[in-house]
């Protein structure tokens, strides 16, 4: 083996990346050339030099190191449970604010029919109820539910009974 | 024998060396340490922490050149792998775990402020002291003056290069346990570690006198 292979391998003898056979044919080159021999002295020892400066300039943890990795620990599981509960509570209230609007829409319907009354006026018939909403609500439902009789037409045909029958099953 | 296995040599006393490898007793800790976090024990994971932290926090500090940014990214990283050690898997080792953490933090570090390229070591001579058994005033100033070389060598080696170079000389890491932790190929790793020799062969060169004792 020639001296320039040998230099070239130097950085690799004794850590277990040369083929055996190469490592004792450089080994007994290292043994018997008085240079390469040099060479590899000062390889080893530029490298110790450059890994003591090194570890001069190493940083120490100190005694609050594992302290604050803890803590660090802790904010993170606050954080993280608190995302875990934000997302469905944030979910839940939108849901029960949309419940809610959507009942009272619903509950307008029935509700304001409860204390309904048929009334006619100059031939216009309409339920009169402590709400004066309902009556639009009345006519919205009715017209959704019998969607091919006129209101007028249905109320005129139903007593006062039958209209009493009709707001409690639209309350059911 | 590289500084990392000397640590391990103190940590964990060998019982018999012919029966067991330092290494092998080295992992078979840190697994059982593992195994015993993942079961709920907490001051598992505080043994881990006070095991790596130093090796950690140097790596990073030889990456990052700031120590301030080194505490915090391995302490970032002992969070990480808090939360994520459910997904370690036992048949590779806890270190090339951490490791990798460490070095993943440190390159997203580095690219966020885009200093991957010139980052330099700190100059601080105060700090460079050579323990030296004759501290005669022209010694020590050789010294001195040797150890400037030497910080302005490794702070002029390429990113790569010198975290080929840390890892396998001050953490004592294989070829193979690099290019795990770097995600490049165990050739690439020889590459980067062959070319950082020669640079700081050549940029010590003036040095050799003084180096050669």
């Amino acid at each position: 083996m020639i001296c320039k292979h040998v230099i070239d391998l130097m950085p690799f003898l004794n850590d277990g990346s040369l083929a055996p056979k190469i490592e004792k044919e450089v080994m007994e080159h290292l043994a018997v050339c008085e240079n390469c021999h040099s060479e590899y002295h000062k390889l080893n020892n530029m490298i110790k030099v450059v890994c003591e400066t090194i570890m001069e300039q190493a940083p120490v943890p100190g005694s609050k190191y594992v302290e604050m990795v803890t803590r660090r620990i802790k904010k993170k599981k606050a954080e993280r449970t608190t995302a875990l509960w934000a997302v469905p509570a944030a979910a839940a209230i939108l849901f029960a604010v949309f419940l809610g609007t959507y009942s009272m829409f619903l509950g307008n319907d029935g509700a304001g029919l409860m204390a309904g009354k048929k009334h006619t006026n100059h031939g216009q018939t309409s339920i009169v109820t402590n709400n004066p909403s309902s009556e639009v609500d009345l006519t919205y439902h009715s017209f959704t539910t019998y969607a091919n009789v006129s209101l007028d037409d249905m109320l005129n045909s139903m007593d006062e009974n039958e209209i009493e029958a009709l707001i409690g099953s639209e309350e059911r | 024998m590289s500084n990392f296995r000397k640590n391990m040599k103190a940590v964990i006393p060998l019982p018999d060396e012919k029966c067991l490898l330092k290494q092998e007793v080295e992992i078979v800790e840190d697994i059982e340490l593992v195994r015993r976090f993942k079961k709920g024990n907490e001051s598992a994971f505080t043994e881990i922490v006070n095991r790596y932290n130093k090796r950690l926090l140097n790596t990073a500090k030889v990456i990052l050149n700031n120590e301030d940014d080194a505490m915090d990214l391995t302490q970032e990283a002992f969070v990480k792998a808090y939360f994520n050690m459910k997904g370690f898997r036992e048949d590779s080792s806890l270190y090339t775990w951490l490791y990798r953490i460490v070095y993943n933090l440190c390159i997203s570090h580095l690219r966020r402020k885009k200093i991957i390229s010139f980052i330099s070591f700190d100059h601080d001579d105060e700090v460079m002291e050579f323990h030296s058994s004759e501290p005669g005033p022209e010694k020590e100033y050789e010294r001195k003056e040797l150890r400037r070389s030497v910080i302005k060598a490794v702070d002029a080696l390429p990113f790569k290069q010198r975290t080929v170079f840390t890892l396998k000389q001050i953490d004592g890491l294989t070829h193979g346990e690099i290019a795990e932790i770097m995600g490049i190929t165990e050739g690439a790793v020889k590459a980067s570690y062959f070319h950082a020799i020669r640079k700081l062969q050549c940029m010590l060169k003036n040095h050799g006198e003084q180096y050669d004792m």
